[in-house]
């Protein structure tokens, strides 16, 4: 077998892998249940509770995230390194953990403190914000940073040659230019918060009705035994993960031709 | 007026030393060197883009080591031009007027006029990526200039660009710089282009200036070996000064037994001219003449004998090798074509050369 073959095949095998995995869902399948699953009130509210959490959480390590992705990509500064590492954190620590850090954090003093004058975190619905938060920072960072790393520096120079201040060059030049970058990597951190299972379960509990995302509700759903719930509930996240995942390989790859 | 003083500019491992240079305003001044010697390094800094780690720039006696790249008032072209992408023609054209405070509308005149002028007012709608090489060099000019700095720096903007392009642009800079009285310091590789640009020249050799000069004494008279290696010159060969008579210097060559004169004011630059002590006497190749058989006369200085041993073809002139008499050493000589076929130069033939004394120069060892 030459290496081309060989390679094809293993490119192959690994789509099977997850294709076989979706397929699968197919043999446990009800048309009926699907619509009846699918529009209880308690579904709907997963829905919406894990589509308005993702938003939020992603809104804001977006906000954090661009100027610290800008930072990391266009200046050399003491500490530059370690907070490049860092950012793998949320990757090689599990969610649950990260989830675990978050409780013991608001259980120290200052996490206290700041409950107590800010927002309740623990089991509530702003808990679940950070712990997607917190779980897609680290990402967001890497993700928008490969996009900045894209545009040359070139043209922020050129920019302020002509009169433009950093700030107004930022806005005006580099943004517009990782526009399309920029909004992949949004896309994809969505994705991550929709997904979120780990950390949110650690921090926001398992409520129905009040915490209860969609990948809570799978666990949920499993935990009794309601197979068939869980179908429709996993095929409703594909869904979901699907469109969000074609539409960041189209945006990534206009960025290519742009 | 631009002034620099003893700028030392670190980057990385490499670094630009002492700097001076003096830029006088409406000129064109040209820096070459080889790749990596820190032109563009040194243009950065002028701009504002690199931080000098020490030493002064001013602009107008202003000084504006630190002050930040968009308070300079210095119009920038780098190599790659670095037009925006995401903008139209008019967009790039006019994001510099944009960011000064309101849209002036006499300024804006002057932009469209100069875009009419420039031949590329047809293209303001049009989108960068459909512009050739020559509409993208004006877009990025008009650009540059849109805002309205004297002070034009350009980082060898024009060096992908086809021949007959490059024509055409570097008589629009000369056009540009006189109707507008820009004051333009350009970086480049290519000597033609320097030399049909530039009113002065810095040659530049890892990160130092060697020389600094008006394009016509730089071309004539190179103050050292790594200038005229860079300049050219081929003909370059280390010798021994014999004794100073009069106004006159009597050389040696190495491998060579004829002894050549070179005229005192050729030795520009040599505090000492003591007898054995070692130089380099350098001719451009241009300047060494080929004697017809029989049209050498007694009164001509250096007339060396010798043998053709090579004769190349250049397109509109030929380059021929010859090799004196009893001599290790060869010169090389341009022959204007009109010349070389009355002379028929063959491979092999034999010849009587004059290197002028007025033309010879010696350089330190």
């Amino acid at each position: 077998m030459n290496l081309k073959r060989l390679a094809i095949s293993c490119a192959f095998f690994t789509f099977s892998v997850y294709a076989g995995l979706v397929l699968s869902i197919f043999y446990f399948f009800s048309g009926h249940l699907f619509m009846e699953t699918f529009l209880s009130e308690r579904t709907l509210f997963s829905i919406r509770l894990s589509l308005i959490a993702a938003t939020l959480a992603t809104t804001l390590s977006v906000f954090l995230a661009i100027p610290s992705a800008y930072a990391l990509s266009r200046f050399d500064f003491r500490g530059k390194d370690l907070i490049d590492t860092i950012l793998e954190f949320p990757m090689i620590v599990s969610p649950a953990a990260l989830g675990a850090l978050l409780l013991i954090f608001f259980n120290t003093p200052l996490g206290e403190a700041l409950q107590n004058n800010t927002l309740q975190f623990v089991f509530t619905f702003a808990g679940i914000i950070v712990a997607q938060f917190v779980t897609t920072l680290g990402v967001a960072t890497r993700l928008l940073k490969a996009a900045l790393d894209e545009i040359p520096p070139r043209y922020e120079e050129v920019a302020r040659t002509l009169g433009a201040s950093p700030l107004s060059a930022f806005f005006t030049v580099t943004l517009p230019l990782a526009k399309r970058g920029i909004l992949a990597a949004v896309i994809l951190t969505w994705a991550k918060a929709l997904g979120e299972f780990g950390a949110t379960i650690m921090v926001a509990g398992s409520m129905a009705m009040k915490t209860e995302t969609l990948p809570v509700a799978i666990f949920m759903r499993l935990a009794s035994a309601d197979i068939s719930g869980t179908v429709v509930l996993i095929l409703i996240l594909i869904s979901v993960g699907f469109f969000v995942l074609y539409a960041a390989r189209f945006l990534t790859k206009g960025s290519r031709r742009a | 007026m631009l002034e620099l003083e003893r700028l030392t500019i670190q980057a990385g491992t490499f670094s630009v030393t002492n700097i001076d240079l003096t830029i006088q305003p409406g000129c064109c001044h040209v820096l070459v060197g080889p790749t990596g010697c820190g032109k563009t390094t040194l243009l950065e800094a002028i701009v504002g883009i690199r931080r000098p780690h020490s030493g002064v720039i001013r602009l107008e006696g202003r000084d504006i080591t630190d002050l930040p790249i968009e308070r300079r008032g210095i119009a920038y072209l780098p190599q790659d031009l670095a037009l925006f992408p995401h903008l139209s023609v008019e967009g790039n054209i006019f994001y510099g007027i944009k960011q000064q405070k309101g849209l002036n509308e006499a300024r804006r005149n002057f932009v469209l006029q100069l875009t009419q002028e420039l031949g590329i007012s047809h293209l303001l709608n049009r989108g960068i990526g459909n512009l050739s090489g020559g509409e993208r060099q004006r877009v990025a000019l008009v650009r540059a200039l849109a805002p309205g700095s004297r002070y034009l720096l350009l980082d060898e903007p024009f060096s992908a660009l086809h021949e007959a392009i490059r024509r055409d642009i570097w008589q629009l800079i000369l056009e540009l710089k006189r109707q507008l009285g820009l004051t333009i310091v350009m970086i480049s590789h290519d000597l033609k282009e320097a030399f049909f640009l530039g009113d002065e020249i810095s040659v530049m050799v890892e990160g130092k200036l060697l020389q600094t000069d008006k394009k016509e004494v730089l071309y004539e008279r190179p103050k050292s070996a790594a200038v005229a290696a860079f300049l050219g010159l081929k003909n370059l060969f280390p010798a021994r000064i014999l004794y100073v008579q009069d106004q006159e210097v009597i050389i040696t060559l190495q491998d060579m037994p004829q002894k050549l004169i070179l005229f005192f004011k050729q030795t520009r630059d040599m505090s000492e001219l003591a007898p054995n002590s070692p130089v380099l006497i350098g001719i451009r190749s241009e300047h060494v003449m080929l004697l017809r058989p029989g049209m050498a006369n007694k009164h001509q200085k250096n007339l060396i004998t010798g043998v053709i041993e090579d004769v190349f073809f250049q397109g509109k002139d030929y380059t021929a090798i010859f090799r004196p008499d009893g001599s290790f050493i060869t010169i090389q000589i341009d022959v204007p074509g009109y010349a070389a076929s009355k002379l028929s130069l063959k491979r092999g033939d034999s010849a009587t050369i004059c290197m002028c004394p007025e033309r010879l120069f010696l350089l330190s060892e």
